[in-house]
């Protein structure tokens, strides 16, 4: 007997109204099956199987539900295959949206790596009284307030630390009160400040990031700061692009990467890079930063001011950038160090540091680095951007 | 296929190392033609050459079809399967490092005419060079590779991502085309595992007659595994002219005779490496895309009430583009403006876009290639393709080669059944009235004997092609299907669950 399979039709379910807010997503955009999207997804180039295209096509054919449990998972909503789609199709949205709406019915939550440390510091976040002291990390010499025009918002970052025993996070932030303090501004640290919640959001657990943007956006606009600053790309678009969707467009307030922050304040006079730091580098642009808030000039016009600096792009840079390999740690996988040695090569290539500007890419390319290689690597360190920019202040 | 027949064959597969899937395949029932024959089975993912080797032996031995398949972003059909055939997936063919995976940077090996390895940092510009490539990789990142030293592929369709043997199985046409060729015509030699009776066997050709009859064969023939692909250097924003022309009026016929003409004035006076062309309307763009706002090229975007608007680009040498200043002043209705290289990029994009482009629609293919030999009949052309689209959404796109202009239309539909069902009709109409041997408009040449219009194509090219399965394929395992005269395609969108 000759089994054969048919296109049938898949009726939608009795009794659903209105149009699958995932599948609307996909279909806002039309997919013309050009399978660009595949072949510049960094996962496929590892495990062949997981194809967007084939995702997109399966969602067309059989309703977004279709979409195993895997390639929900395996995606890192990196936005590679959006910025090379003819059409911006938004498969990172789509698989967000889809997330967002499996997420109660599956059997556990986002495969959050580290034992869920993520998930459940967001949902520690997310509880009303909370009463916390962030600014233990901060030490002598470095000057913050109670109140002002310029928030520093820390974001997870003083946690990170108890996790990640092989990267100093909070050197990062001290890095960054140490500009800010040169550049004559004393920055809020907040002990109100909670989780932006990206983690929450991708990963489908909208109703914790819902609170954690509302709380977040309440004691920021109560407290009368104009200035919004994190050093890490996460945050920001979160405090960018999504909190305004939920919270309502900031009053007043500009929300700045710290390179934004350092290329104003070089711009302005108000900053000088005096010492020389003698090193060569490479930049990685976190996709959060680049693809997702297009980014990519302030963090290179860092660089290029830091006297000393020999700076050399990569091949695969701004919108055709590779991603570290994890995306809101919900995945992190054998596929996930091939990538990784892939980047880490690149960058090896052209110098001996790879510079990134969110505390997650030099956490996981860390990781790596401090795990078991898949292959030998040349002596590379990750540094961060805020970091370098520190070091060239003397 | 029998399920237990697809259960040997996986095993077997998995046996030799190769990987393979037989589960969920959906998504792998079109290419971008949106056409399908139903769900594969099976589909395989070699690496190598040597996997392919396997992979025929299998074939023959238990009487199995197979269908390659490079990015399957080819709009003829041929990169679809029946399920009684195995897919196979040549993306990673020549691609992967030792543990499989895709890199998604490498080394290229340059070589000359003859074969031998070539240091490109010694080169000249009028060398005759090629890169040696497996056929899982594309021009993007073959570009990428080569741009350090100022080299680029010679011939690339405006999909950069489709692959190598993709290329070659389509002959595909595009960027350089109007130079180079199309895609076959720049390929000096190429390894193909084709089968015989006992099992594989790999030829490695290197005559170039016989190349040029193989391109376009759509995988009847076999599996290509190599290919030296000519490479050309990069031209200095010194000494390349990129140019716009435009036209915008209500009378379509008038529009079609005058740019038509144009072409046929720059086809006889210009060398150019790409002339492209679309037509602009509201949605070919996001209301907020920035080339909008852009104070070169975003007037090209705002077309009166009731005109059609038709921006035709070209790039080439200076040198040999001389003359198009002078021909542009003799058509005092259209527009000529010198552009950047990185805005043509600019509206390029746009151009790779615009045949599918459509804000909460589905483009409904089918209506691809038309080919007008003669430019001067393009206005009649043009007059009844707008007469039949009347009311669709959609708007035409093509290439000027020097034999002709190709044309591209999609139909944009409703994401509902009934809309797709009637863009579907649409191009049925469509082709019923354009594609007439008065109007000098030929359906396809080289660019897809596929399935989706085999039975329109040449006769003599039919023939051909079957001389050429003949004598590589002897167990007549590759893409037999191709070749049933009763076989008969249908539009995937039909079966969308929306």
């Amino acid at each position: 007997m000759t089994e054969t399979v048919s296109l049938v039709a898949v009726a939608a379910p009795s009794g659903r109204t209105g149009v699958d807010p995932a599948l609307h997503v996909l279909t806002a955009e039309g997919c013309i099956q050009c399978n660009k999207c595949t072949f510049s997804c960094p996962v496929h180039r590892v495990d062949v199987l997981f194809s967007p295209r084939k995702v997109i096509l399966q969602a067309y054919l059989g309703g977004a539900d279709d979409v195993n449990e895997r390639d929900l998972w395996a995606c890192l909503t990196c936005g590679e295959c959006q910025a090379v789609c003819p059409t911006q199709v938004p498969y990172p949205g789509f698989i967000r949206a889809q997330r967002e709406k499996l997420r109660p019915g599956l059997d556990r939550a986002a495969p959050c790596k580290h034992g869920g440390f993520k998930d459940i510091l967001a949902k520690i976040m997310a509880k009303p009284g909370l009463n916390q002291d962030r600014r233990a990390w901060i030490g002598d010499g470095l000057r913050v307030a109670d109140k002002g025009d310029v928030i520093y918002f820390t974001g997870c970052m003083p946690y990170l630390d108890g996790i990640f025993s092989y990267c100093d996070s909070a050197g990062i932030g001290r890095a960054a009160i140490k500009i800010m303090n040169a550049a004559g501004i004393v920055p809020v640290v907040a002990n109100a400040e909670r989780c932006c919640g990206h983690d929450a959001l991708w990963n489908g657990d909208r109703t914790t990031f819902e609170t954690l943007a509302r709380a977040n956006a309440r004691w920021i606009q109560e407290s009368g700061a104009k200035r919004l600053v994190t050093t890490c790309a996460e945050c920001y678009y979160m405090l960018k692009h999504e909190y305004p969707k939920v919270a309502g467009d900031w009053d007043g307030v500009e929300v700045l990467h710290m390179s934004e922050l350092i290329e104003g304040l070089l711009k302005e006079g108000r900053l000088k890079f005096a010492r020389p730091v003698d090193l060569q580098v490479t930049y990685q642009d976190p996709c959060r930063l680049g693809r997702h808030s297009k980014e990519y000039d302030a963090p290179r016009e860092v660089l290029k001011a830091i006297p000393g600096l020999t700076f050399v792009e990569m091949d695969r840079v701004r919108e055709n950038s590779m991603c570290c390999g994890v995306g809101a740690y919900s995945n992190c996988d054998a596929a996930t160090k091939f990538m990784q040695q892939e980047r880490l090569e690149e960058a090896a290539s052209k110098a001996d540091h790879m510079v990134t500007a969110c505390p997650h890419c030099r956490i996981h390319f860390s990781c790596y680095l401090d795990g078991r290689p898949v292959d030998p690597l040349p002596d590379l360190k990750i540094v961060d951007l805020t970091e370098l920019a520190a070091q060239a202040l003397g | 296929m029998k399920v237990d027949e697809l259960r040997t064959i996986a095993r077997l597969l998995r046996d030799a190392g190769i990987q393979c899937d037989g589960g969920e395949l959906r998504g792998y029932a079109t290419d971008a033609s949106f056409l399908t024959l139903g769900v594969p089975s099976l589909i395989a993912f070699p690496k190598d050459e040597a996997e392919c080797v396997k992979l025929v032996d299998l074939a023959v031995q238990r009487h199995v079809a197979i269908v390659p398949r490079g990015t399957g972003s080819g709009t003829a059909g041929a990169a679809v399967a029946p399920p009684d055939a195995v897919l196979v997936d040549m993306e990673r063919v020549g691609a992967c490092d030792a543990r499989g995976h895709r890199r998604g940077l490498f080394v290229p090996q340059v070589v000359n005419a003859n074969g031998e390895p070539v240091d490109l940092a010694a080169a000249g510009p009028e060398d005759e060079l090629y890169v040696r490539v497996g056929a899982g990789r594309t021009s993007d990142e073959t570009n990428r590779a080569l741009s350090k030293s100022g080299w680029t592929v010679a011939v690339t369709p405006s999909s950069g991502y489709s692959t190598f043997g993709g290329n070659f199985a389509t002959n595909a046409r595009g960027s350089g085309t109007p130079e180079y060729g199309p895609f076959g015509e720049a390929v000096n030699r190429l390894r193909m595992v084709v089968s015989s009776e006992e099992g594989a066997r790999v030829l490695e050709l290197s005559n170039r007659e016989e190349i040029r009859r193989l391109a376009g064969h759509h995988g009847l023939c076999g599996l290509v595994t190599e290919l030296d692909v000519r490479i050309a250097p990069v031209l200095g924003a010194d000494e390349m002219h990129c140019a716009v022309l435009s036209m915008d009026t209500a009378d379509a016929a008038h529009l079609g005779v005058t740019m038509g003409n144009l072409m046929k004035r720059v086809a006889g006076s210009c060398r150019y490496y790409a002339g492209e062309f679309l037509f602009i309307d509201a949605g070919i763009v996001r209301p907020d895309d920035p080339i909008r706002a852009d104070s070169v090229l975003g007037g090209y975007f705002r077309v009166p009430a009731g005109h059609r608007k038709m921006v035709l680009l070209y790039r080439g040498r200076k040198d040999r583009m001389a003359a198009l200043p002078t021909i542009a002043r003799e058509f005092p209705e259209v527009e000529y403006r010198e552009i950047t290289f990185p805005q043509f990029r600019a509206m390029m994009r746009v151009r790779t876009a615009a045949t599918g482009k459509a804000l909460r629609r589905v483009n409904v293919p089918g209506c691809e290639d038309f080919i007008i030999k003669d430019p001067a009949r393009f206005g009649d052309v043009l007059t009844r393709m707008f007469a039949t689209m009347a009311g669709a959404d959609g708007r035409p796109v093509g290439h000027h080669y020097p034999d002709g202009v190709e044309v591209h239309y999609r139909p944009q539909a409703p994401v509902t059944k009934g809309g797709i069902e009637d863009a579907w009709n649409l191009n049925l109409r469509l082709r019923e009235a354009v594609l007439r041997p008065e109007l000098t408009v030929e359906d396809r040449r080289e660019h897809g004997l596929g399935l989706a219009l085999f039975k329109d194509g040449p006769a003599s090219r039919h023939e051909e092609l079957r001389r050429l399965k003949a004598r590589y394929d002897h167990a007549n395992v590759f893409c037999p299907h191709l070749l049933d005269p009763k076989l008969q395609g249908r539009f995937i969108g039909t079966q969308f669950a929306l």
